[in-house]
């Protein structure tokens, strides 16, 4: 940041800019060029010289007029404090000893020869558990794999279920995933959507050999939420949005259809 | 958002299709949010989706024009949201901070309060390296003029510029504060629940 949008700035978080200043501050963060850390880089910047009493008088009276209008800035003016004090009172050329590690002061340090030999024995005895643990795990790891890829080769072999099964793949925000399609309507997949989230992003991966449209269509329990219109001939991967608020904690059912529904999945949405 | 056609409308504006639309949407809120902290209002992510939700509807109005870029007319919707929201603030009574011996408008601390303020503080800033603490503290050891000159000498020292070294004091800085918080909170949740044992 340069020196005068540094000194915008300044202005503008006191709550003194003029005109100019605020034009200038805004059209800054709006184009990109000025980021969260660097406000948060002036902001301590400013609480700094009011603890240490650096500030004009003007600005010390936008300081606690305007600036100090959010609980976060206050809060952060505490903490200033707090560490201001704390560093004045210590002499940091001697820097303090650490009750939890052996001293180091280079003179006058022993060796504590026989806790090593301790330590040593333990950890000797904690790698070989940890071997012996990560053997039975290779095990368990390897019998899993071997039914996966036997229900691979199981799904593989049904008509319904190759070429033309979508993949509904991750969510990007809100951040959370979206599991890959169940056939257990019973147990479906589940969708945490924070009380924060405006968008829920739905990646999907249509894995299919044809052209045309397809439509994506969601259900609740009370009929059809929306609808949306995909060409196949713009790729494979695509992405729908959908606003956070049209899903509220219950049972989904998202189809994809040409004709026919080529594919169904259920899934939950629970609320944090 | 009321509707869904109101955002896919806004998504299209923003970005010509959906997916690019709903990448820039986060950019803007963010964008938005951080215009309203700026400008010290609170919650500011209200105001961002305000503004963002305003002008979805303004899209959605027969004969709306907008000739320039989108985030140029929203700079102009969010200025609006300012206005009434300072208006708002104005009109609710408000307890002066402007005594000069109300020098910290911030909520009063009981002694117990401060006290787990400046435990916690000495618990993070110990859990930093010896050497980032004592730069940290060396930063903020001395006052007035001998202050320039010792973090002028300790930027030297470092083998860094003045400016580089306030960045990494503002990183260890905030380092520090984020301990703190999950400190206090957590003495706040063990001092909670030993009166409710009591």
């Amino acid at each position: 940041m340069n020196l005068l949008l540094e000194n915008s700035y300044r202005r503008f978080l006191l709550g003194v800019a003029g005109e100019e200043d605020e034009q200038r501050a805004e059209e800054a963060i709006l184009a990109g060029a000025v980021d969260a850390a660097e406000v948060g880089l002036l902001e301590d910047g400013l609480i700094d010289e009011y603890v240490f009493g650096d500030l004009s008088h003007d600005e010390e009276q936008a300081f606690r007029a305007h600036f100090l209008s959010t609980d976060e800035r206050r809060q952060n003016l505490a903490f200033a404090r707090a560490l201001i004090r704390i560093a004045q009172k210590q002499d940091c050329a001697v820097p303090e000893t650490r009750t939890d590690s052996p001293q180091r002061d280079g003179q006058h340090f022993t060796f504590p020869w026989p806790k090593v030999a301790v330590a040593a024995l333990a950890a000797v005895i904690l790698l070989a558990c940890l071997v012996g643990f990560q053997q039975v795990l290779l095990r368990h790891e390897t019998r899993l794999s071997q039914n996966a890829r036997n229900e691979i080769a199981t799904l593989q072999g049904s008509p319904s279920g190759r070429d033309s099964r979508p993949a509904i793949d991750t969510n990007q925000e809100p951040q959370f995933v979206l599991p890959r399609p169940q056939r257990d309507a019973l147990h479906p997949p589940v969708l945490h959507i924070s009380p924060q989230a405006r968008l829920v992003w739905i990646n999907l991966n249509l894995i299919s050999p044809s052209s045309g449209t397809y439509t994506v269509e969601l259900y609740n329990d009370r009929g059809q939420l929306w609808t949306q219109k995909l060409d196949a001939s713009q790729g494979d991967e695509r992405t729908i949005v959908l606003p956070a608020n049209l899903l509220p904690s219950g049972k989904y059912l998202i189809q994809f259809k040409k004709s026919d529904p080529l594919v169904q999945q259920f899934f939950r949405v629970e609320r944090n | 958002m009321e509707s869904s056609e109101a955002l896919h409308t806004f998504l299209l504006w923003l970005g010509g299709d959906d997916a690019s639309g709903a990448r820039m949407y986060e950019e803007v809120r963010q964008k938005l949010v951080l215009l309203f902290r700026c400008r010290g209002c609170f919650p500011a992510e209200e105001l961002a989706d305000e503004t963002i939700d305003r002008t979805a509807r303004a899209l959605l109005k027969p004969g709306f024009i907008c000739d320039g870029q989108p985030i140029a007319y929203m700079r102009g919707v969010a200025r609006n949201i300012y206005l009434e929201w300072l208006r708002k603030q104005r009109g609710a009574p408000v307890e002066s901070i402007s005594e000069p011996y109300l020098e910290l408008p911030a909520p009063v601390q009981s002694t117990e309060g401060r006290e787990v303020i400046y435990a916690c503080l000495d618990r993070c800033l110990n859990a930093l390296p010896q050497e980032k603490r004592s730069l940290l503290i060396r930063y903020y050891r001395n006052e007035k003029k001998s202050k320039i000159d010792d973090r002028q000498l300790m930027a030297e020292e470092v083998g860094v510029g003045l400016n580089a070294l306030r960045i990494q004091v503002f990183r260890l800085r905030n380092t520090v504060r984020k301990c703190m918080e999950r400190c206090q909170c957590k003495k706040e949740m063990e001092s909670s629940n030993s009166s409710f044992n009591m």
